[in-house]
């Protein structure tokens, strides 16, 4: 991503030394005046005095314009004074030669300063520069904002523009989470913020069916990584137990729920696990220890805390001391424990 | 006023049209005459309840759908002007080049989208009209001058985010800005406008016109409902990555329709006369939106007593009956009110209750509604009415409860309370004002009922279950409730509100 430069540390592009058509008209001029004075000479109407004298005055013409154009280029009167003073109308028809030819430059210049301005990724002259500039600005991380503060705290002492805004967050990307967060808003003592926090409330009691019906679909995929399956079951538990289900769909989704974590447990308890996965695991699993012994879903819970405990300790633990010396010293330790 | 007592019309009555100069024009916009109840309701009772005035109503809409007005035109409503704001067409009119002076247009547009205002309202419409006095909106939205104004404003704008959205965007928003600066006003003595947006834009550009007053009156406040509306949308899409940052700064499609409303809104705020809004909590907001304290003035609604005052109270032993009086659509949160009644049933075995109003708004919500009465096997108690007369009903009611998301100051309420019938409310508008007293009242009558949090059926339950079942603190919360209703609420002093200002402003001109 590039910066655009600033004005100030933008130069002037250079241009080389060209003719401009007043210099071209002023060489013109230097030539006819130096042939006059050669063929005047030539036919003998003047002698070498007042011949040389008028070749001089024609370059004093010259030097004269060149002084009165002083502070801009002026370079190429420049070789037109010693041209005409050492060549006369041979050096004026010179410059006009090299004038023309000279002209030509300007285009290449402005060419050379695009190809910069895009080597330097400037968007002062790129279109497409400027328009990729901009997308990649909208896209990138933007280091200089604050780290973003908890929910909760924000809809309790926040600004009003903070609470709506977090509550607009919440309606648009609801997770059970947030749900303590909005609880707080629907008792605020800002009327505009219960307001919206009871709108909020309304649109994901509308969209939650659907969106348990997601998750539980999600949780089924037998292709679906383990960690991916339970952790969308206890986002699922979350959801029914939220008080934004109607009762009917509350209980269809709870006896899913259930049947879909007796499959996965005992489908997980007979998986080898990586520890990587364990470990995963372990949070979800947590969580729903709770529901399992609320629903005196006892089966389930012991193979839950079979599986907790294999992400706990691996599948093996290292004994290295016989049994008889453990029961006078205590459990065993792995080596390099504490 | 009396929402109950509107009438389907057919469209063609409102066609009335006069060149005579109203002594009111009233600018509404998404109700009157169109949808019943709420707001339309209280236009209706107060072109009505002024018949020594004249009135012309401009009534803004997306655009036209052959909507059946639901209210008769009053005698003294003379003239009658739908503007639609999306009414520009989609065919390319590709003739012509951008004129001149376009990038004052785009930056008139661009400064007046951030910070709204009259200074910058002026500094638009002699924009627009210095570049194009005689070109439609067709015109400027559909051919080249859209195309390059789109452009510059997009550069300036929201140059991060997505062209494609901007544009459509860009469209709607300046669409109905453009039509409200186009449309002929009417003429008038004071121009009344009853919410801010596009309706507050119209009543501004009419300030600077015709030099006349302009009123604004605020049921509910217009801006923060379109930003809880937009901040929830999924429509709007987001274009630029801001995770769950809430202090990112980039301009965003969301923020940009946000920004346009308020500035709206601080248009309207600066240039009205008089600034009304019927309860003190929504003053505080209109200040805090920008508009002038001294400016500012609270005429709360009243209803008209003389049809509650013969009514009879539901007697200590009569089946124990509730009511919700309402329209049946989600922000009256009526599958709340049913889950309560759930909650209620359990402990008020012959419980009885009704849900007085309206079921056509909405029938998706409505077959919603019953089917969750049937999934809680409430079917034996519980009643949906549709639209009646509820002084037919209100003498067999225990207690009426309102379950709303979002109210300002529901007539329901007042109805009720002119009953002498205790209210059980959720905390929303004013109806905590209404129940328990304004903090001023002198002296403080009491409680007329209870207030309960928003979406919290358990709480509505226990509050009705309090009322049904001890008859003594009933009846002394209906009695407080129908003292405050009479001594605050009276359709005649509301009215007479309205009076008094329209006299002083017309007697200055």
């Amino acid at each position: 991503m590039s910066q655009p430069l600033r004005a100030s540390l933008v130069s002037e592009p250079t241009k080389p030394v060209s003719f401009r058509g007043a210099d071209v008209g002023t060489a013109l001029v230097a030539f006819t005046l130096e042939c006059a004075i050669v063929i005047a000479f030539a036919r003998g109407w003047i002698t070498e005095v007042p011949a040389l004298l008028a070749h001089g005055v024609v370059v004093a013409l010259i030097a004269l314009r060149l002084f009165l154009l002083r502070g801009v280029d002026a370079a190429p009167l420049l070789l037109l004074v010693p041209a005409v003073a050492f060549l006369g109308p041979f050096g004026a028809f010179g410059c006009i030669f090299i004038g023309g030819l000279s002209r030509r430059g300007p285009s290449d210049v402005e060419r050379l300063e695009a190809w910069y301005q895009r080597l330097s990724l400037s968007t002062e002259l790129d279109p497409t520069a400027r328009l990729a500039d901009h997308v990649l600005t909208g896209r990138a991380l933007n280091f200089s904002l604050q780290p973003a503060s908890p929910m909760a705290s924000l809809v309790d002492h926040g600004t009003i523009g903070e609470k709506q805004a977090i509550l607009g967050l919440i309606a648009r990307r609801f997770h059970p989470d947030y749900l303590p967060t909005l609880q707080i808003a629907l008792v605020s003592d800002e009327p505009v913020i219960r307001v919206q926090a009871a709108a909020v409330a309304a649109k994901i009691r509308g969209e939650m069916p659907a969106r348990v019906d997601a998750l539980l679909r999600e949780a089924s995929d037998p292709a679906a990584a383990p960690d991916r399956i339970i952790a969308r079951i206890d986002e699922a538990r979350l959801c029914a137990r939220s008080g934004l289900l109607e009762s009917k769909d509350r209980e269809r989704a709870e006896r899913l729920i259930d049947g879909l974590l007796s499959r996965t447990l005992l489908r997980l308890e007979r998986l080898a696990l990586t520890k990587q996965t364990a470990l995963a695991l372990t949070a979800s699993l947590s969580a729903l220890e709770d529901h399992l012994l609320a629903n005196m879903r006892h089966a389930d819970l012991r193979r839950l805390r079979r599986i907790q405990a294999w992400a706990k300790r691996g599948p093996w633990r290292w004994r290295p001391l016989a049994r008889s010396t453990m029961a006078q010293s205590g459990p065993a330790r792995p080596r390099g424990a504490p | 006023m009396n929402a109950t007592a509107m009438k389907a019309q057919p469209a063609h009555d409102w066609n009335r049209r006069s060149a005579v100069t109203a002594d009111v024009c009233l600018i509404v916009e998404g109700c009157y005459p169109f949808v019943p109840g709420g707001v339309s309701g209280w236009i209706d009772w107060l072109i009505r309840t002024q018949p020594h005035l004249t009135f012309s109503v401009v009534s803004l809409w997306p655009e036209p759908n052959g909507a059946i007005a639901r209210y008769a035109m009053p005698d003294n409503a003379i003239s009658f002007h739908p503007l639609y704001l999306q009414d520009f067409g989609a065919s390319p009119q590709l003739t012509g080049k951008p004129p001149h002076g376009l990038e004052h247009l785009a930056e008139a547009l661009t400064s007046f989208m951030r910070s709204g205002g009259d200074a910058n309202l002026v500094r638009l419409i002699a924009a627009k009209r210095a570049l194009s006095p005689r070109m439609s909106l067709s015109q400027i939205l559909n051919g080249p001058i859209g195309w390059d104004l789109v452009g510059r404003m997009y550069r300036e704008v929201m140059p991060s985010g997505s062209f494609l959205h901007y544009f459509w965007a860009w469209r709607a928003l300046l669409g109905g800005l453009f039509a409200t600066l186009e449309f002929p006003l009417p003429k008038a003595k004071i121009y009344h406008t009853i919410s801010t947006g596009y309706a507050g834009v119209f009543a501004a550009r009419a300030i600077r016109e015709t030099g006349q007053p302009m009123f604004l009156t605020e049921h509910g406040i217009y801006t923060n409902e379109r930003r809880i509306e937009l901040l929830m949308a999924d429509w709007v899409a987001d274009t630029l990555d801001k995770g769950h940052a809430i202090d990112d700064t980039r301009m965003d499609l969301r923020d940009m329709w946000i920004q346009a409303f308020e500035s709206y809104a601080r248009t309207c705020y600066e240039t009205a006369s008089e600034v009304i809004t019927l309860y003190e909590d929504n003053q505080r907001v209109q200040k805090v939106l920008g508009a002038h304290p001294d400016h500012c003035r609270v005429i709360a609604n009243g209803i008209g007593l003389e049809r509650f005052a013969g009514l009879a109270q539901a007697s200590d032993d009569a089946q124990p009956t509730v009511a919700l009086i309402g329209r049946v659509v989600p922000i009256k949160d009526v599958k709340c009110y049913i889950n309560a009644i759930k909650l209620l049933r359990e402990r008020v075995p012959n419980l009885r209750a009704y849900v007085l109003g309206p079921l056509d708004e909405d029938p998706g919500y409505v077959v919603e509604c019953r089917q969750l009465v049937a999934d809680l096997e409430l079917g034996d108690c519980m009643v949906f009415t549709g639209a009646v007369n509820i002084t037919e009903y209100l003498p067999h009611v225990h207690v009426v409860a309102l379950t709303s998301l979002s109210e300002s100051q529901p007539l329901t309420l007042l109805e009720a309370g002119a009953a002498g019938i205790p209210f059980v409310s959720t905390n929303v508008g004013s109806c905590r004002e209404i129940i328990e007293g304004r903090s001023d009242e002198d002296p403080p009558l009491g409680r007329g009922g209870f207030v309960t949090p928003v979406v919290a059926p358990d709480a509505i339950a226990d509050a009705l279950d309090r009322l049904l079942k001890d008859h003594s603190l009933r009846r002394q919360f209906g009695t407080t409730l129908r003292d405050r209703v009479r001594a605050f609420y009276r359709s005649e002093q509301a009215a007479g509100a309205y009076q008094a200002l329209y006299h002083a402003y017309l007697e200055q001109r």
